[in-house]
């Protein structure tokens, strides 16, 4: 071996240990997964887990083809196993693991006991969750070089990336910008920590509730590039790995990526664009500003359907129709493209998400915990609430579409017929059809999903979150399996939301 | 009565059996220290790793004694072998035939020993632990994959076993005193 591959080989050692101890200052892995010991040094490299000693003695017990163990500090790692780490964690496994262990189950200290207990986890598996799919571990290219930190985030990314660009070019490719609310809403990790806040406050003050999934629209566009640094792809998968494994480079990249976001939000807006014009529109608005993206882009999304609806009429005669129709009339015909649109989407999304259980680098994928049915009180409370406040936005949204009248000032080439104030009020409209609550000249295919269990079940997305951070990562769910009428509670404590208002403690003492 | 005069010989010669220094090293989790104490206390100890060594005085069969070192063997303090090497009499060589995944470094280490000044001389055992595990190599197989044909002007002895239940252990010491035996009458004519 050459003095330089030796120096380089060393290097990469010192970068697998730095990523290592950076893991060990994490909350959940600051003790024994099995035992509860503080300070655990040894690990098992395949199953992703950090032990004391004395455990690595027992996982030795076990063979290797059930665990293999290694040391934190006494063995020199491969980028492979780095990357299996840091796909689970001791939160994860134990969640993954211990998923049916009984409630006030007291972890055994003695050594028969604690044997029997770690066969009987990882041996027998137990108490695992049962649809708990085996990520696929994909080792980073860039594992293999000595890289700075920055670099080996992105590859981290990238296969997970490219699968699930597949996936959604494969499936259905015009729908992908539209993730991009919906994560916004539920999904998205902890990157900004400006929205963390608005999402908490949306659930407990929902009296703003409409008013803010316009903005959050808005920012859902800057933020998703930015946490995504350099994809295109609005993919909830990455903020998991790259918040969760990388936590010190958020912000760098949150820094970094600002300059981007602005290129980002055009790409988006074109896709919006591409997603709902059917090729006719594109090319209108591809110069159009920037800066003044949502509300007059989503008007514009909400007119695009219209067009193809009324035999495909070309876009400068688009002003002549709006004219001519009745704003009340065309705001329905409007909301039910639209609610087409967030129908197609959500089956989209649980098309994605059956695909991405399948694969996913971390995609640990994970499906409905049924022995969890409590549900939290604070949301039966929203859903009154924004139900209330949905029905009076509605009322007013009638009203008021029927009182402004409809200028047709504007130049043919224009596709935004209207005020951004109207803007704001039939997109109310069309949130709260999405809420469940259609009006009744709705035919709504979406009836049976109530506000919370839209929400539940994107929250539900989250189940491995550490401990530790008040900010969550996202994780695929198999949302395609799961009944809509089941509600499913988040059975973490960590979640952003329950750390703030959750008071039912069933899930917290899941955890301890 | 020959037969009998001959063990009353090898009785009266394992008297002046000197302690030998055997070295027990392996890669990580192939079990050392379990052999080490299944030999000493016919037990199955529940061990953690070695950080360090071990060290016993075994006598697994009557006239052979045995001072067993058993040195941990994590990546990282492997380099640590060597200053065991000087005035040792014997290897023994553990490894896990279930690991097959890590066979090639366990010859790696293996030859990286044996080709050390210091135990140019030494025979070695091999111990193919773990042995009722199914996905286990069988000698044969291990003796391809360590490419122990290779290994000339050397004694060598390659024994599968399981520590578990005790198989093959007692072989391994017999064979290992027999080679140590043969090793010093060689070196002292």
């Amino acid at each position: 071996m050459s003095r330089s591959e030796r120096e380089k080989q060393s290097k990469m050692q010192e970068k697998y240990q730095s990523i290592l101890s950076s893991m060990l200052k994490e909350e959940d892995n600051k003790y024994c997964v099995d035992c509860d010991a503080k300070s655990p040094r040894w690990a098992s490299w395949n199953i992703g887990i950090f032990f004391c000693i004395r455990c690595a003695g027992f996982h030795r017990n076990l063979g290797v083809h059930i665990s293999k163990v290694k040391s934190v500090n006494l063995d020199s790692w491969t980028g492979e196993q780095i990357a299996s780490m840091q796909a689970m964690g001791n939160s994860r496994a134990r969640a993954v693991y211990e998923a049916n262990l009984p409630d006030g189950f007291r972890r055994p200290q003695a050594d028969s006991a604690l044997e029997a207990f770690i066969r009987a986890k990882y041996e027998q598996r137990k108490w695992i969750a049962k649809e708990w799919i085996p990520p696929n571990i994909t080792v980073p290219p860039d594992f293999l070089d000595a890289e700075p930190k920055e670099e080996k985030r992105r590859t981290e990314k990238k296969p997970e990336n490219d699968k699930f660009e597949k996936a959604v070019s494969g499936q259905i490719p015009q729908l992908k910008p539209y993730v991009a609310p919906t994560t916004g809403i539920n999904a998205v990790s902890k990157v900004s920590t400006p929205t963390q806040v608005e999402r908490s406050n949306q659930d407990q003050d929902t009296s703003n509730h409409v008013a803010e999934d316009l903005v959050k629209l808005d920012e859902i566009s800057e933020i998703i590039p930015s946490s995504s640094s350099n994809s295109d792809s609005l993919d909830p998968l990455h903020l998991l790995f790259s918040s969760h494994t990388y936590p010190t480079n958020i912000n760098n990249s949150l820094a970094v990526n600002q300059s981007d976001t602005t290129a980002n939000t055009n790409n988006l807006e074109l896709d919006l664009k591409a997603a709902f014009s059917n090729d006719k529109l594109t090319t209108n608005d591809v110069d159009s500003n920037n800066t003044q993206l949502t509300k007059d882009k989503i008007l514009a999304l909400y007119n695009i359907p219209q067009s193809s609806i009324t035999s495909n009429i070309p876009s400068h005669h688009i002003n002549t129709i709006n004219h001519l129709s009745p704003s009340t009339r065309m705001f329905f015909t409007m909301s039910y493209q639209y609610f087409y649109i967030i129908r197609t989407y959500l089956s989209f999304i649980a098309t994605v998400m059956q695909a991405s259980s399948s694969f996913g680098p971390g995609g640990v994928g994970f499906q409905s915990r049924p022995q969890f049915h409590q549900q939290r009180p604070f949301n039966n409370q929203s859903q009154q609430q924004q139900q209330q406040q949905q029905q009076q936005q509605q009322h007013a949204h009638h009203q008021h579409s029927a009182s402004i009248p409809y200028s047709g000032q504007q130049t043919n080439f224009s596709p935004y017929p209207f005020s951004t104030q109207q803007t704001m009020y039939s997109s109310q409209g069309m949130l709260s059809k999405v809420n469940g609550l259609t009006s009744p000249t709705l035919q709504s295919p979406m009836q049976n999903y109530t506000t919370e269990q839209l929400n539940m079940q994107f929250r539900h997305m989250q189940p491995f979150t550490n401990g530790k951070t008040p900010t969550t990562t996202a994780l695929v769910s198999g949302l395609p399996t799961l009944p809509t009428n089941v509600s499913i509670p988040s059975w973490n404590s960590s979640l952003p939301l329950s750390t703030t208002t959750l008071t039912n403690t069933a899930t917290i003492d899941f955890w301890q | 009565m020959g037969l009998f005069l001959s063990h009353l010989y090898n009785v009266i010669a394992s008297f002046g059996t000197e302690n030998s220094r055997i070295l027990m090293l392996g890669l990580d989790a192939a079990g050392k220290t379990t052999i080490l104490y299944k030999i000493k206390l016919n037990e199955n100890v529940q061990t953690i790793p070695t950080i360090g060594f071990n060290v016993e005085t075994v006598s697994p069969a009557p006239g052979i004694s045995f001072t067993v070192w058993d040195v941990g063997g994590q990546d990282k303090i492997r380099p640590l072998w060597m200053h065991y090497f000087q005035g040792t009499h014997g290897l023994l060589y553990v490894i896990d035939s279930s690991d097959r995944e890590r066979i090639q470094e366990a010859r790696d280490e293996l030859f990286g020993v044996i080709n050390n000044e210091n135990m140019s001389k030494v025979p070695f055992v091999i111990i193919a632990n773990k042995s009722d595990l199914p996905t286990a190599l069988n000698c044969s197989e291990l003796i391809e994959e360590l490419n122990l044909h290779s290994v000339s002007k050397r004694r060598w002895y390659i024994q599968s076993a399981c520590a578990i239940n005790g198989d093959g252990i007692c072989e391994a010491m017999q064979q290992m005193a027999k080679m140590v035996k043969d090793q010093r009458k060689y070196t002292s004519t």
